[in-house]
């Protein structure tokens, strides 16, 4: 697979008056048109990476890279402009509360043809038309009358499906979705990410899952990456986490509370700081 | 120990009434773990409230160690229940140091030395007494939730009510919050009474558990029954697989148990 | 070794001191309530134009607490051999119609205003803040009936008010002090209430109703502390124009009354020169401008620092 984003030895840091925060220290990673998922705990550095990919990353915040490859172009080396034609247009990037990130005093579907008018030169007419559709796509029923609701009208998991509208209507290659199900029931949490592997795999595109439960990651994602600290501790095939060495990847997963398990003290994550210069 | 019969709770009036909570009845004995697990709008934080005694818009039945609940409860009813909040960052007051929140409900029941009990409370949940004076900002999201359970504790209730409590914390944290749930339950012989929309966290916490959607328990089982797969009702089935991760040819299954879209 | 060094050296005390305030484990109620102190001094001093304004306020206090000392000439003493006299070494800022040293009477006036302004602060504040949350707490028809109170207040224009009140109780300092206190207060209530709908729905107040906590104590403990902030900052902005509405008082005649040297009285009997002998209605003028900039940099740099945002990072 020809790798659609390459990226090498990632560092972000945030210098202010009080104190410097190495978010990010030295990730590397390559990907294709596959489903990557990101697991990490809070700290660990899985948000910045993908803010940092779009150009989302302000200062005090620096961000410094070998290179950070996009089907082949620089990101870094791209001036503003440039990026705002990636931004949205190539890569796409969905987050977690549809409550923050759906503007409330438009109604949904203004907010997606807005996306699509952005990027392609079109009327309302059709902007419209293919708002309709993107609507259908993400199985709203009725879409008609969902692109005259107002974000606070429409329940969580609608609005995922709306975010997940918006960020597609404008045909990326890439999806950045950062724990776009945390907010959501579980069953409507595995609607939405049905909705999302078909319509990346209809497209051919590649998506980037970002999200703290590693059992989800591990049953939705082709490959797993594990962070800590900043760092990559351990990048595996989906199917064969169970296989997982490092003792963070392995600490993660024994922690977690099944419904098998027997009751009684689950492990506790031992955290060793060794790991703090893990794997890179 | 704690019996709740035909509870309903309605927020709003009129046709805007929103029946949160319908004609609910459940057991738990004493030193029982009794979990209540649903998605969201199923009511189940609701029933936490009316039991703590937040909730005074209610209709039906509790009993709590025999005592008829009235609407409003009194000070002692108050040492007997208490009750963990979801969010860490929300349930400690920003401007008060460790032992300021701790030391209050001391105060308020004037039970008197309360150096002393904020220190052994502190010692219980596994937070030093360095721990004392710092202020919830200079404490992790795990700490907070420690403090959270002391402030419970310190007036040695015997049912603790728990709504979501490792909800907002990081798994290797949750792991710990809930290890020191499980051993305090025993080392004291409370009754917890646990809510949460995690079925895994419920499963294992709890020994009975009652599954409730808009409103209405749709079923009460044993946790082995979970263990075995082997629900009845077709919504605690659904919710079952739904915890178990995505699987494309079970999503395609998954039928509306409520009117969203 | 270093440590015995450092320890006795001024520039080791302080470094000490520094540490300890900043200690991440206190070990008394009292380290943990200075060290946070502390930190906001260190956030506000980052500040270049607060603490410029906070340096002008000193001045202020200062010149006020030593007037005795530091005013060259008794402010109430007539010269009418040297009325309307410029700028000169002997008089800084000139004398005034009636030969008064008006460097004299601007220092004596600075008492003037920090009575005004200390003593509408304290009714005007508290009256505020206990009205805006118990407002905010209660809901229902006690919140209506007291804010419909607030409205009324709201509703009067300072001057029109001190008006009122002069022509019914006379003019006078204390008078005015109380008329606009009376209408100073209404804005904090609405602070107070708007912090406090937000606050009581908290996780921690239903904790600590689950204690057993009344409502008294639920909002002297819980919900005013965290009132003050907002509350601190707006007084202080506000001082400014308290500053003003006083002077103004003053220039109609209502404030203070001659012979004492309130600023905006003086500008009163300054204004006939105005064209000529400029310097006696511009230094009092300055006198309030000044001030007025101190409090308003002085309340930016507050909110700067107090702003709840930025609390715990």
């Amino acid at each position: 697979m020809a790798a659609l984003l390459d990226v090498k030895n990632l560092h972000v840091t945030f210098r202010t008056r009080k104190e410097t925060v190495e978010a990010v220290r030295g990730v590397s990673f390559a990907m294709g048109r596959e489903k990557i998922g990101i697991v990490g705990e809070s700290g660990s550095g899985k948000s910045v990476t993908c803010r940092a990919l779009l150009g989302l990353v302000r200062p005090p915040g620096t961000v410094t890279a070998d290179h950070l490859l996009f089907d082949g172009v620089e990101l870094r080396q791209t001036d503003p402009r440039h990026m705002q034609a990636i931004r949205g247009r190539r890569i796409s990037m969905v987050m977690q509360d549809p409550k923050y990130s759906l503007n409330p005093v438009m109604t949904v579907g203004d907010q997606i043809a807005e996306a699509y008018r952005i990027h392609a030169r079109a009327s309302q007419a059709e902007a419209r038309r293919k708002t309709v559709e993107m609507l259908e796509a993400v199985r709203i029923r009725r879409p008609e009358q969902v692109y005259d609701t107002y974000p606070h009208e429409v329940s969580g998991g609608m609005g995922q499906r709306i975010m997940v509208a918006m960020m597609l209507i404008p045909g990326p290659d890439l999806l950045i979705a950062d724990e776009p199900t945390s907010a959501l029931d579980v069953t409507v949490q595995l609607q939405l990410l049905a909705i999302m592997d078909d319509l990346v795999q209809q497209r051919g595109m590649g998506l980037i899952f970002i999200s703290h439960d590693l059992n989800l990651v591990a049953s939705f994602c082709d490959r797993i990456i594990i962070m800590y600290a900043g760092r990559i501790m351990e990048t595996c095939n989906a199917a064969e986490l169970h296989n997982a060495q490092h003792p963070y990847t392995r600490g993660l997963m024994n922690c977690l509370p099944q419904i098998d398990t027997p009751p009684g003290e689950l492990p506790v994550l031992q955290r060793n700081p060794a790991w703090q210069d893990g794997p890179l | 120990m704690i019996t709740v019969s035909d509870l309903s709770v309605t927020f709003g009036r009129g046709r805007r009434a929103v029946p949160a909570v319908q004609r609910v009845s459940f057991t738990v004995e004493a030193g029982g773990l009794y979990g209540i697990v649903g998605e969201s709008g199923s009511g189940k934080s609701t029933i936490l409230n009316v039991l703590s005694g937040l909730n005074r818009r209610w209709r039906g039945s509790v009993t709590i160690d025999g005592d008829q609940q009235a609407l409003q409860r009194d000070l002692a009813f108050h040492k007997k229940v208490q009750m963990v909040f979801q969010d860490p960052y929300g349930s400690l007051h920003p401007r008060h140091t460790v032992d300021r929140i701790l030391s209050e409900p001391v105060a308020i029941h004037r039970l008197g030395q309360s150096a002393a009990r904020v220190v052994k409370a502190l010692e219980e949940v596994g937070l030093g007494p360095e721990f004392r004076f710092r202020y919830p900002h200079q404490l992790s999201g795990g700490q907070r939730q420690r403090v959270a359970v002391a402030r419970a504790l310190i007036l040695e209730p015997r049912i603790l009510l728990l709504d979501e409590p490792t909800s907002a914390l990081d798994v290797s944290v949750q792991a710990e919050v809930l290890n020191l749930l499980t051993g305090l339950h025993q080392r004291r012989n409370l009754t917890y009474i646990l809510v949460s929309h995690n079925l895994a966290v419920v499963a294992h916490m709890c020994r009975r558990i009652a599954v409730m959607n808009r409103g209405v328990i749709i079923e009460e089982l044993g946790v082995d029954t979970l263990r075995n797969r082997s629900p009845e009702h077709p919504y605690t089935r659904q919710l079952l697989s739904a915890s178990l991760g995505y699987d494309r040819q079970a999503v395609a299954m998954l039928e509306e148990f409520d009117m969203d879209d | 070794m270093t440590t015995q060094v450092e320890y006795t050296t001024p520039e080791g005390q302080g470094r000490r001191y520094h540490r300890w305030l900043l200690a991440s484990a206190p070990r008394s109620r009292y380290q943990a309530r200075l060290g946070r102190a502390y930190q906001a001094w260190l956030t506000f001093s980052q500040n270049r134009l607060a603490v410029i304004g906070l340096g002008i306020i000193i001045v202020l206090v200062a010149a006020a607490a030593l007037a005795p000392i530091t005013a060259p000439y008794p402010p109430n003493a007539p010269d009418l051999s040297i009325r309307l006299a410029p700028m000169s070494a002997e008089h800084w800022l000139g004398t005034d119609e009636l030969g008064r040293d008006i460097l004299s009477r601007i220092i004596y006036g600075s008492r003037l205003t920090l009575y005004v302004i200390v003593l509408v602060a304290i009714i005007a504040a508290p009256v505020g803040l206990l009205i805006g949350t118990v407002a905010g707490y209660a809901g229902g028809w006690l919140d209506v009936v007291l804010m419909r109170i607030t409205d009324i207040f709201l509703a009067f224009p300072k001057l029109i008010l001190a008006l009122a009140f002069v022509a019914a109780l006379g003019p006078g300092i204390e008078n005015a002090i109380i008329a606009i206190a009376i209408t100073a207060w209404p804005p904090y209530a609405r602070i107070a209430r708007a912090e406090t709908i937000t606050i009581r729905n908290a996780d921690f107040i239903k904790a600590a109703r689950l204690q057993g906590a009344g409502p008294a104590r639920l909002i002297w403990g819980h919900v005013m502390p965290l009132c003050l902030s907002s509350l601190i900052v707006r007084v202080t902005l506000d001082m400014a124009g308290i500053i003003l509405t006083a002077a103004g008082l003053g220039f109609l005649g209502l404030g203070a009354q001659p012979p004492l040297p309130e600023w905006g009285a003086m500008i009163s009997s300054g204004r006939k020169f105005m064209l000529d002998q400029w310097w006696v209605a511009a230094m009092p003028g300055i006198a309030i401008f000044v001030v007025s900039l101190g409090f308003n940099l002085l309340g930016d740099g507050l909110r700067d620092v107090l702003d709840p945002k930025a609390e715990g990072q």
